[in-house]
């Protein structure tokens, strides 16, 4: 027999205590991991990319090809030189790079840039504070 | 074997041990199962979203912050599973502003513990049923998992004094609602 309150607080704990919990069907957990095992085998569980592996994989092999051609002593295996076949591809990126840099100096770019930064600005500062769903 | 604590189990996991979540499954099924049908009040559609929301936390697993209990976060991965179900099965919640009755607790109390225990549970079911979602949300948690007010407020994201409010009202209108069921009871074995 329980034992009357006269704080409704405490009664409605009693109360709540009383009522128990509801109860999940008898495989609920199985039924869970099997989902689980179904999800895992669709979506492999990865750990966080760790930078390491990047290094290792491509910065090590690249450091070492560097070191060879800017040593000026690399030679392949069919006797060319690394420094002479690899000049054409290295020749491409500093084009790349010169156009680059010649396009971002001229006035066109800092006036776009500033055209985005203005209406981000419009944007965050005057629309949104017409906006009803905030 | 000694319980570990959930983060344990959490990190097991995490070091790839997926068998350990079955632990934080058993440990956590019958609350999540418990709030998930008091909010929905259908038994298929509850284990549905409960092992949904324990797929979901699985799933992201690695972006629990642990700043806050699993059991939190579990309990608002539910919430929001079921907040979701109900709006697209649009489910009319019953509101109880026009049925107001006046609070004799004393009545109620005495009544209440003239009952036999599987009577008492029925009728306080029945009465928590009257309930609005959110209302039986703030109640089971509060009362029946004895979480504070601040993290009811994070699980159903009100700020606190919203979440006491609705305590207030749920409580008094649980106390109302058993009134009426008592009353209605007698009335029909009279």
């Amino acid at each position: 027999m329980m034992k009357p309150h006269t704080d409704p607080e405490q009664q409605t704990r009693e109360w709540m205590k009383a009522s128990g919990r509801e109860k999940p069907s008898e495989g609920f957990t199985r039924l869970v991991m099997e989902k689980v095992e179904t999800k895992k085998r669709l979506y492999p569980y990865k750990k966080d990319n760790n930078i390491w592996h990047y290094i290792l994989a491509v910065g090590l092999p690249l450091a070492y090809l560097a070191y060879r051609y800017f040593s000026g002593s690399a030679t392949l295996p069919a006797g060319a030189s690394l420094q002479h076949e690899v000049q054409p591809y290295v020749h491409i990126f500093q084009l790349i790079l010169e156009k680059v840099s010649l396009d971002m100096s001229t006035p066109i770019v800092p006036l776009g840039i500033g055209a985005i930064v203005l209406l981000l600005a419009f944007d965050r500062f005057i629309l949104r504070s017409f906006s009803f769903s905030k | 074997m000694a319980a570990q604590k959930d983060e344990y189990y959490i990190e097991r996991v995490l070091q790839g041990d997926h068998s350990s979540y079955a632990l934080l499954v058993e440990r956590h099924k019958d609350m999540v199962y418990t709030l998930a049908y008091r909010m929905v009040r259908n038994r298929e559609e509850a284990e549905e979203i409960a092992q949904d929301a324990f797929l979901k936390a699985y799933s992201s697993l690695k972006n629990f912050r642990k700043q806050s209990r699993f059991s939190t976060w579990i309990y608002r991965i539910v919430y929001n599973l079921a907040v979701s179900h109900l709006r697209k099965n649009k489910k009319q919640v019953r509101s109880l502003d026009d049925e107001e009755h006046p609070l004799d607790l004393e009545d109620t109390q005495q009544k209440m513990d003239s009952l036999e225990e599987g009577d008492r549970q029925k009728f306080i079911q029945e009465a928590l049923s009257k309930l609005s979602y959110d209302e039986q949300t703030v109640m089971t948690l509060y009362y029946q998992d004895d979480l504070p007010v601040g993290e009811i407020a994070e699980i159903t994201q009100m700020t606190q004094s919203n979440v006491k409010v609705k305590l207030h009202r749920a409580r008094k209108r649980l106390h109302e609602q058993l009134g009426h069921i008592l009353k209605h009871e007698i009335n029909s074995l009279l």
